[in-house]
């Protein structure tokens, strides 16, 4: 978990740094669209995690409740 | 001492172990161990498993032979025993030799010297007579000073009747304000002879006083000592632990106490270890303090002793209102949890206790509330911790849509201004080419047109060529035919003149360079000339020149 979380924190960071990249002006379309790919896939993997994370925890809140329900 | 006896066993047979296999003995089982065995002498595996550094792996490794040590020793004394018991018989049947008819008859009297004699009568007051109860009052004590206390005991209704007593410092810590000249008590004693005066005294272990009053009064003082002592003071006291699960519950299992407290305890899961005690009676101090003590030695401890037992008259009350029974209770590792009798009976066990409440009911109720408040912390945790990861995720989901929304607005910006700045171009270029054809056509409409007229003018110029060439050709026709004619004439009019035919006559023509010479002087010396006769030529050379 920690470290999933950590590889979530440092894809985000690239993805801040992308989009940094992105706002400069001299890049030329070829570099621009290359960086948007790449960001594009890190967002996807990053949405990714998230969900995963959610998933685990929905999993995680339903059997907390099934066990705190017992009595 | 008969501890004492099986423990000697038990670590010879463990430091031989050790010799033989190169262990240090502590490594093997320690020395408290040994010594828990010793005293409680189990006789099962989980007997074992409830005692202090016995776990699993020992009792696999070590059990059936410690068992096999303790079941020799048990063997082996009750022989001694049933050996005492021959001695006791043989006493019996001397002191009343009239009840064994058939056995006096071939009873011989065995002869004991003075030593086994009083030893006999020891074994049978400690052994066989044990712990009497006797009631009278006291007489003068002495030696107190020396931490003991001698003193006769007399018989009430008849105060020339006495017994010599003496009461030991263990006693009299306990006792020991029971102890004045002319208290009427009861006195639980063990009797002996003493080898080196042949007296017989009764050595005191417990003091008691009759009456309620004189309990009262005995309740106040303890209770009085106990609080200097600072057993209720309640920097003392522990809380109960956090989470309640384990409980060893002292009280007897025939009582009402343990029925109130386990209907109104609820369906927590608890594990209850039960302590089945004297509640009441010669046995019940001794029996709560040895349980609140087995307690504290099992191997996993209890979570907390519950300490119960139903509401009765002041004489059911004793044991719990004993020094010793507070003693325990406040030794013990584990908190202790009471609820003794009725709303208003207060005991020293209740005061010495970790928590104490009036009654069985109000203890269970406790630790069901306990249960509750911490079931309703957990659920407030969760929720807590259910909420901070769902804050979490928005966040995290709300910076990457944030970061992507941007990227994609970053690219779009991009490819507009790229767009814009094509179109721009595009316009640019467009209106260039736009130009560009305009003047094309200009030029080649222009062309055109000339085009057209030059197309006009050659057609004029080939239709003059042609009547021109027409009259050439005709004039040209009209002057063939003349000069033909002219030729023709001239042909008839030169064959008469033909100079082959004067050649013939023998004349020669001269030819330098092709033309005919007319004179001398066209001529040099040493010149090559063609000479044409009428039947063929010849090349001459000039030798010499003369002129007319």
């Amino acid at each position: 978990m920690k470290e999933s979380g950590q590889e979530l924190k440092g894809d985000f960071e690239k993805l801040k740094e992308i989009v940094a990249k992105l706002d400069n002006a001299d890049l030329d379309l070829d570099e621009s669209l290359r960086y948007f790919e790449e960001g594009a896939e890190l967002a996807k993997k990053c949405f990714g995690k998230l969900k995963e994370a959610k998933n685990r925890f929905e999993k995680i809140k339903i059997s907390m409740e099934e066990n705190s329900l017992e009595d | 001492m008969k501890n004492r006896e099986i423990f000697e066993k038990l670590r010879n047979w463990r430091n031989a172990l050790a010799a033989s296999s190169g262990m240090a003995p502590y490594r093997i089982l320690s020395n408290n161990a040994l010594e828990l065995v010793a005293k409680n002498l189990p006789k099962s595996k989980d007997d074992f498993l409830r005692l202090k550094g016995w776990g699993e792996k020992n009792f696999n490794r070590y059990g059936n032979e410690v068992l096999d040590i303790i079941k020799e020793y048990q063997q082996k004394s009750n022989q001694d025993d049933l050996a005492s018991r021959g001695i006791c018989d043989v006493f019996d049947n001397l002191q009343s030799p009239s009840k064994e008819d058939q056995a006096i008859s071939n009873f011989e009297s065995p002869i004991f010297s003075v030593k086994e004699f009083m030893e006999i009568v020891n074994d049978i007051f400690q052994n066989k007579l044990g712990k009497i109860k006797i009631k009278g009052e006291l007489g003068q004590i002495s030696g107190r000073e020396k931490g003991y206390a001698f003193f006769d005991f007399f018989d009430k209704e008849n105060q020339e009747i006495k017994i010599s007593c003496f009461a030991s410092a263990t006693t009299l810590r306990y006792y020991g304000d029971f102890l004045k000249e002319g208290n009427e008590v009861v006195i639980e004693a063990i009797g002996s002879l003493y080898f080196k005066t042949g007296r017989f005294s009764l050595n005191v272990l417990k003091i008691e006083p009759i009456g309620e009053g004189a309990w009262k009064i005995a309740f106040e003082k303890l209770k009085t000592k106990l609080e200097k002592a600072g057993y209720f003071s309640p920097e003392r006291k522990r809380t109960a632990p956090f989470f309640i699960e384990k409980i060893g519950l002292i009280t007897s299992k025939d009582g009402a106490a343990i029925n109130d407290f386990i209907r109104n305890l609820g369906n927590g899961g608890y594990e209850i270890f039960l302590e089945n005690v004297f509640v009441e009676g010669d046995q019940a101090e001794e029996s709560i303090i040895e349980a609140i003590k087995r307690l504290n030695q099992m191997k996993k401890l209890p979570d907390v002793i519950v300490l119960i037992r139903g509401g009765g008259g002041w004489e059911s009350f004793k044991a719990f209102n004993s020094e010793k029974v507070a003693e325990a209770i406040v030794s013990s590792r584990v908190p202790i949890i009471s609820g003794i009798g009725h709303e208003k009976d207060v005991t020293i066990a209740g005061l010495s206790a970790d928590l104490n409440f009036s009654t069985p009911t109000a203890a269970a109720d406790f630790l069901k509330n306990h249960r509750m408040e911490l079931k309703s912390k957990i659920t407030g945790l969760k929720e807590r911790l259910e909420n901070d990861f769902q804050l979490l995720f928005l966040e995290h989901n709300n910076k990457i849509r944030d970061l992507s929304f941007k990227m994609e607005k970053s690219l779009a910006e991009k490819i507009n201004r790229i767009e814009y700045n094509l179109g721009f171009l595009s316009e640019k270029i467009q209106k260039l080419i736009e130009r560009m054809f305009f003047q094309l056509n200009q030029v080649t409409e222009g062309f055109e047109i000339k085009f057209k007229w030059f197309g006009i003018f050659l057609d004029r110029e080939m239709e003059i060529l042609q009547k021109n060439q027409e009259r050439l050709l005709s004039k040209l026709e009209d002057h063939l035919s003349v000069f033909e004619n002219k030729l023709l004439l001239f042909e008839s009019k030169l064959d008469g003149i033909n100079p082959k035919r004067i050649l013939k006559k023998g004349y020669s023509v001269i030819f330098k360079n092709g033309k005919a010479v007319k004179s001398v002087k066209e001529i040099k010396k040493d010149q090559l000339v063609k000479a044409e006769f009428f039947d063929g030529k010849a090349v001459l050379r000039t030798e010499e020149i003369y002129f007319d």
